[in-house]
């Protein structure tokens, strides 16, 4: 048996998003199904949110998702712009789309750093063969890695 | 009124549609439905009705499947007695289709993209299922009572309607190259029929008909060079819209997600425009003030363009903003056009 998860990362007015098949069995591959970026829609942003919370459900419905990994926020090292406001707006649209549809869980580096593994998620992120051993399927990004990385780090929950 | 299945009662036509007529009608379950009657054609033998029947009614189990905020909801679809018609119920849309707006001009950008993103939205949902719509035009996208657009008549028509009988104006205009050709269709035909709505809506009748027709010219190739486009239209929605029109299927987007991402990134100046035979007018607000341009058509080679901004309520005076140096090209009243609205 496998079930689908999504691992989703939000940076500024960008959406990655991708779409595992997970087995049961942990020592299987995660196999990617798809690896896709959505971009906000420009102009009143009220309008962009609901596009991009419509979409949000459909992914879900459409793909029988089982479970959604959504990177937490986290304050930035150097003072907080409005871009990091914004962009924090859109995770939770995000998060609220996807909880009304499947089951939702958000994760921080931090914590994926402490509890997965015995590295840091960043050196995870950087070495090939880390996702050689850990990945097949359709092609990932290397810069949809991080979200990936959400599915594999919760693949025991 | 007529009672056609228990709890379903027919009221008056609301109109007419490739398939049959549309009635009002008011349902025990769901209230106020939209009833489509389709019935046999005349001269159509039982052979050829029994196979229409047969795939209307295989699409039936499809149809009622598909729930999705955008996509017209059906409930039920039943033979009527005598077997010489076929009753679909399902989503009444209050505010009807997009066939008048697009027959009373150009649409503003922002109404278009709204329109396009929420069709790409059901589109997406049909196709994940294994569904085409096939028949993606103004006439059969619906607005509801809070102005969503949903689609309507999906799954209706076959490859072989297409292939063979697609004969109906403005049906035909949206036929894919590949179809043309004799392939079959697929999301891709889809994606080229959402790109020659999203033209026609940009343009309006008018100006959408002053062109050679779709359905005579697709069939030849290189159909995006030929576009026409009103001059406010941006680059970017011309690249967009000529994308979902490329001959190579392999070279339009590849899914309605593709659109949406690509819709998110266009730009919706708000230009009011209206077009007749021989000007074309546009009008944009700015604070309290109103800009205005006209393209007037003296003869087929001469041309001439002013613009200017006037106050709206308050006092104030005209002000010019640009025009042509008397009467010029239609070339370059298009070049000077474009380059003014770019500014």
């Amino acid at each position: 048996m496998s079930k689908h998860r999504v691992g989703i990362v939000v940076v500024g007015e960008r959406v990655t998003v991708v779409l595992a098949e997970v087995p049961d069995d942990e020592t299987d591959h995660i196999i990617i199904l798809s690896d896709s970026s959505w971009t906000i829609q420009q102009g009143d942003r009220g309008e962009a949110l609901s596009v991009l919370h419509q979409r949000c459900q459909n992914f879900c419905e459409q793909h029988k998702v089982e479970m959604v990994v959504v990177k937490a926020s986290a304050l930035p090292q150097s003072g907080v712009r409005l871009a990091v406001l914004e962009s924090a707006e859109v995770r939770g649209v995000v998060i609220a789309a996807v909880a009304s549809r499947t089951k939702v869980k958000i994760l921080s580096k931090a914590v994926i750093s402490r509890t997965y593994g015995e590295r840091k998620v960043d050196e995870y992120l950087k070495d090939n063969s880390f996702w050689d051993d850990k990945i097949t399927g359709a092609k990932l990004k290397i810069a949809s890695r991080e979200a990936a990385m959400l599915i594999i780090a919760s693949r025991a929950d | 009124m007529a009672t056609v299945v228990p709890g379903l009662k027919i009221g008056k036509k609301i109109g007419n549609g490739h398939f049959g007529e549309v009635f009002l009608g008011q349902d025990s379950v769901h209230g106020e439905v939209a009833v489509k009657v389709l019935s046999r054609k005349s001269g159509q033998s039982d052979p050829e009705w029994d196979a229409h029947k047969k795939s209307f009614l295989a699409e039936a189990q499809n149809l009622s499947k598909a729930r999705h905020a955008n996509v017209v909801q059906v409930y039920s679809i039943e033979e009527l007695p005598g077997g010489d018609s076929i009753c679909f119920c399902m989503d009444y849309c209050l505010k009807g289709s997009l066939q008048s707006a697009y027959d009373a001009g150009p649409i503003t950008m922002l109404e278009v993209r709204k329109v396009a993103t929420e069709v790409c939205l059901g589109l997406d949902a049909l196709h994940a299922r294994g569904m085409l719509h096939r028949d993606i035009k103004p006439g059969n996208i619906l607005l509801d009572a809070n102005g969503v657009a949903k689609l309507g008549d999906f799954g209706l028509v076959t490859d072989n309607l297409i292939l063979g009988y697609g004969s109906q104006v403005g049906y035909s205009d949206h036929i894919a190259y590949e179809v043309w050709q004799g392939e079959g269709t697929s999301a891709r035909t889809d994606i080229w029929a959402l790109g020659m709505t999203l033209y026609r809506l940009l343009h309006g009748k008018t100006w959408y008909e002053l062109a050679p027709a779709p359905r005579d010219v697709v069939e030849h190739g290189r159909f995006a060079d030929t576009l026409q486009w009103l001059p406010h239209i941006p680059k970017a929605w011309r690249r967009s819209i000529r994308k979902m029109l490329n001959d190579d299927k392999t070279q339009r987007y590849q899914s309605a997600h593709q659109v949406l991402n690509a819709l998110s990134t266009l730009p919706t100046p708000l230009w009011a425009t209206t077009t007749a035979q021989n000007l074309v007018r546009w009008e944009q607000l700015v604070g309290n003030r109103m800009r205005v341009i006209e393209w007037a058509t003296h003869t087929p080679r001469k041309h001439e363009w002013k613009a200017w901004s006037e106050p709206l309520a308050a006092p104030g005076r005209k002000m010019t903003l640009g025009g042509s140096n008397g009467l010029i090209s239609k070339k370059q009243a298009m070049r000077e056009l474009e380059e003014f609205f770019s500014k």
